[in-house]
């Protein structure tokens, strides 16, 4: 997936696991930037009694480095509190909520929100409310409302949410984890099948989303609102971590006692990174690694292992891959250091020569209203992925493409990619069960448990 | 990490020796020393200060071979060096599988 469950390590701490993360100008917003952390890969909606939530012993965070440094600048923090209103009860809740205040929610989440920039900690907002997961008809009838009761406008103007959300993410998992089966090309599979449509593995799975939008001018170097695309205050890098306390020790009780600093257990910038191009020893030291560390994945970005087993399990499709065997600068351009200018026109996101692993975004490119194109730079539309991501990017068909060839044309004249890169997808394009909404925090309303038919 | 020594971590702290042997909380204080007791540690040990109430202390011994320690309390981590604490901390691990 995007980076659900992509290491060993994390994949058995799901409450730490981060998904996906997102950075975009918000389209109602234009001066604000939107932030979106996703964490708890694969939530079924039905999940009961003990319904999904943020990890009380889990520091989340949402970075920004707009030095380019691989350092973060601006930090916002999420610190969540757990209370059980009737301990004696085995409920989630003990009736109908219909406001998140209810009485009836009887497993409530508070969180507090921190902001660390130059030097300075402030905290924005305490005793924040989370919404409950979305459970059915009879126990939470508007969810919607509920939902929306937990989006808090802060002093500052900061708008925070944190609670479940319907996974905006998207991908064929039943097919790319068989061998990098595309169903819509696996006739051309080394082991063939029919050619068929692409299945949405996650069109029915929740997660819980730390949801920010800040104005653009909180997280720009200087503090102004770029409006110069070549500028070079104009692009943020963007990561989340989790981070959990170093000592923990399980007392015969059940209890559990925790002590010590704080250290980083996911990190997750651009979508893939961990999951396709990090090699499966290095994944758990990769979520335990600030960005500055990343010169060390200058070799697995500039020589894919995905690259080479394409032409394999695709046999005669990818023959100027195959033969394609340079450093894959492209690659290294789009998700270590950013596209420099004079590669793509009207477009950078170059934040230097310092390889790091951040979501980069040009702040100074407005957000496309009209007909976003979720192939986002490759279909030309320069406010999408790899320009910072949008919940609704196919990021797995742009970085598939990416890694097939489609973009060292675009630092090797001579190079031609091959006339499949095209149709290198999952053929899983976004198609309305992600249900975006239009405004903050613009991922769709969580699946009700009640409602979700498991599949065959 | 600061490398600090083990006096100033402990004035830090304000814990003496003994406490650092066993990961509990100020209100688990009084059974410290029976639990320890069942173990073999001497009496020496034993003279300590509670810790704050709800202050757990981990210990973690770093490097057995090199007698580093590092200890955790609160949000704060120190690491020292002490082989006699780590050759005691052995000898009573010996004791307890006998």
């Amino acid at each position: 997936m995007s980076s659900h469950r992509e290491a060993p390590g994390i994949s058995k701490d799901p409450v730490a696991d981060s998904t996906d993360v997102y950075a975009f100008v918000s389209p109602d917003k234009p001066d604000t930037v939107t932030l979106i952390a996703n964490y708890n890969p694969g939530e079924d909606p039905a999940g009961g009694p003990n319904f999904y939530e943020f990890g009380d012993d889990v520091l989340y965070r949402i970075n920004i480095d707009n030095t380019g440094d691989g350092n973060p600048d601006v930090v916002y923090e999420f610190k969540f509190t757990t209370v059980v209103a009737d301990g004696n009860s085995f409920l989630y809740n003990t009736g109908p909520i219909t406001d998140i205040a209810s009485p009836t929610f009887n497993r409530r989440q508070y969180y507090t929100l921190t902001k660390t920039a130059k030097g300075r900690r402030t905290v924005l907002g305490s005793n924040l409310m989370s919404p409950p997961c979305n459970i059915g008809p009879r126990s939470t009838p508007d969810y919607p409302s509920l939902a929306g009761q937990a989006v808090h406008t802060l002093n500052d103007g900061t708008v925070v949410f944190a609670g479940q959300r319907l996974d905006p993410f998207f991908v064929d998992l039943g097919s790319i984890f068989d061998l990098a089966d595309l169903r819509p090309v696996q006739n051309l599979h080394l082991i063939p099948t029919a050619a068929g449509a692409g299945v949405d593995s996650l069109r029915a799975s929740n997660v819980h989303s730390l949801a920010l939008q800040v104005p653009i001018t909180d997280l720009t170097r200087d503090g102004s609102k770029p409006t110069v695309v070549a500028a070079a205050n104009s692009t943020i890098g963007v990561w989340t971590t989790a981070l959990r306390r170093k000592g923990t020790v399980r007392a015969a009780d059940g209890s559990i006692h925790q002590s010590g600093p704080y250290v980083q257990v996911s990190r997750l910038g651009n979508p893939l990174v961990n999951e396709v191009l990090v090699p499966m020893g290095k994944k758990d030291l990769f979520n335990a690694s600030p960005p500055s560390s990343d010169k060390r994945l200058a070799d697995y970005v500039g020589h894919p292992e995905l690259a080479k087993l394409l032409p394999v399990l695709y046999p005669n499709v990818f023959p100027n891959l195959a033969a394609l065997t340079a450093v894959r600068a492209d690659l290294q351009a789009i998700l270590l250091t950013g596209v420099p200018a004079d590669i793509i026109p009207g477009f950078q996101n170059n934040t230097g020569k310092t390889m790091c692993d951040e979501l980069r975004l040009n702040v100074a490119i407005p957000p496309t209203t009209d007909s976003p194109n979720a192939m986002g730079i490759l279909g030309g539309d320069l406010a999408g992925f790899p320009n910072g991501r949008r919940p609704m990017d196919d990021v797995v068909s742009i970085e598939l493409q990416a890694i097939a060839g489609a973009t060292y044309a675009l630092i090797d004249k001579t190079f031609k990619p091959d006339a499949a890169v095209a149709k290198v997808s999952p053929g899983v394009a976004s198609d309305g069960n992600t249900s975006y909404l239009a405004t903050f925090p613009y991922c769709g309303v969580p699946k009700g448990g009640y409602d979700v038919v498991p599949r065959s | 990490m600061d490398a600090v020594s083990r006096r100033r971590f402990l004035a830090t702290t304000g814990v003496a020796a003994g406490t650092v042997l066993v990961a509990g909380r100020a209100a688990d204080a009084a059974s410290v020393p029976a639990a320890a007791s069942s173990v073999g540690l001497d009496e020496a040990v034993l003279q300590h200060q509670a810790p704050t109430a709800g202050e757990h202390i981990m210990l973690f011994v770093s490097d057995p071979v090199h007698g580093d320690v590092t200890v955790m309390s609160g949000a704060h981590e120190v690491v020292y060096n002490d082989p006699m604490l780590v050759a005691r901390i052995q000898r009573v691990i010996r004791r307890a599988q006998v």
